[in-house]
């Protein structure tokens, strides 16, 4: 298992509602700041990064961190994560997970490995984004990507119970649950043309797929009439969901139709 | 504008502002991709960017102005986004099938 160090307990904040991606970066850069990682000033460089270039990573996830230059201000290598209640924009796209970085050295490179595997898993992306645990998320981030990486936890001896536990939570044969968040890119939001091309490309599908805001009831993605009836503007987050083989291949079409211009 | 062959493609550079987030996580990534080609994958900061360190650069369209200043001569491969972009894509393609790459 890789250092603990790197991502503490204290670093770590579940289900927090914030309002703006601003307001993100400033919380999750006072984690770093409160643990000693860096000091204050490290916070108005993370700002600084995010106007050079978004830290939008995708798959509901930003990464915020500072720049080339602040890496002075760095006392230690620390990630903080914090999980929002509800989505954010960030930069035109959905956010639920804000991975604050602070770094001078290669020793948060272990924990960005699991992470660009987390983001290639639907499953444990959904944990990542909903546990209400901190272990969980310390196990997600810290583990040993080999153990989760087994197709049978039972070939490897070696495996440690939390690994095995985890695997006892994804049943193969069951049913896929597919969900994106997106948010709507057109301008007019999810009105007139944009819901009519959401409805057909709904329609092309081989599942049945349903969009709903957050909380919602979700609506026949294919019923433009539908559609119409979730009032969604441009910039709000809607679900995109379905079930089955082929759900994902779906619910990413209908998605990216959604949050086309 | 510099080209390379796909198939004299040996050292992909993926860099980033600060060298110590996306182009780490895009260099896991692509890393998984490419090894099996018979390709390195590493990452930097793009202001600390050697001509000869990369064969071909990846970097954030945002970016590409600054790594093309810090290693003239070199293909640089802007992308838009850290997951799925279609760069990432056309690169495994051109060093699988030997295309020519420019940027």
């Amino acid at each position: 298992m890789d250092d603990p160090d790197v991502l503490p307990v204290g670093g770590i904040r579940l289900g927090v509602q914030v309002p703006s991606r601003d307001a993100a970066i400033d919380l999750v850069g006072g984690l770093l700041v409160d643990a000693g990682a860096v000091v204050p000033g490290y916070v108005a460089a993370m700002h600084e990064r995010e106007a050079i270039v978004s830290s939008i990573v995708g798959q509901g996830v930003a990464m915020p961190h500072g720049t080339d230059a602040s890496r002075t201000l760095v006392r230690r290598v620390m990630v903080a994560v914090v999980q929002l209640a509800a989505a954010i924009d960030w930069d035109g796209h959905p956010v639920r997970v804000v991975i604050g970085l602070a770094s001078d050295s290669e020793a948060h490179l272990p924990l960005m490995a699991r992470l660009a595997e987390v983001l290639q898993d639907p499953s444990r992306l959904a944990r990542l984004s909903s546990t209400e645990e901190v272990e969980e998320v310390r196990q997600l981030l810290l583990g040993s990507p080999d153990h989760d990486n087994a197709a049978d936890p039972a070939a490897d001896p070696d495996a440690d119970p939390d690994a095995e536990a985890e695997a006892g939570r994804e049943p193969t044969g069951e049913p896929v649950d597919v969900m994106i968040e997106v948010c709507v890119g057109a301008d007019v939001g999810l009105h007139a043309r944009p819901a009519a091309r959401v409805a057909a490309v709904a329609a092309a599908q081989g599942v049945a797929v349903t969009v709903g805001r957050p909380g919602g009831t979700p609506v026949d993605a294919t019923s433009m009439l539908s559609l119409l009836t979730l009032g969604a503007d441009r910039g709000d987050v809607v679900e995109v969901r379905a079930t089955g083989p082929g759900a994902r291949t779906a619910v990413e079409a209908v998605a990216a139709a959604i949050a086309a211009p | 504008m510099p080209t390379i062959d796909g198939d004299a493609v040996r050292r992909v550079l993926v860099a980033c502002e600060a060298g110590m987030g996306s182009s780490v996580l895009l260099t896991s990534q692509l890393s998984a991709r490419l090894a099996p080609l018979g390709v390195e994958v590493t990452h930097a900061a793009v202001n600390r960017l050697e001509a000869g360190e990369g064969d071909v650069v990846l970097c954030h369209a945002a970016l590409a102005g600054r790594a093309r200043q810090a290693a003239p001569g070199v293909v640089v491969l802007p992308f838009q986004l850290f997951m799925g972009d279609p760069a990432f894509d056309r690169l495994e393609a051109a060093i699988r099938d030997g295309d020519t790459l420019g940027g």
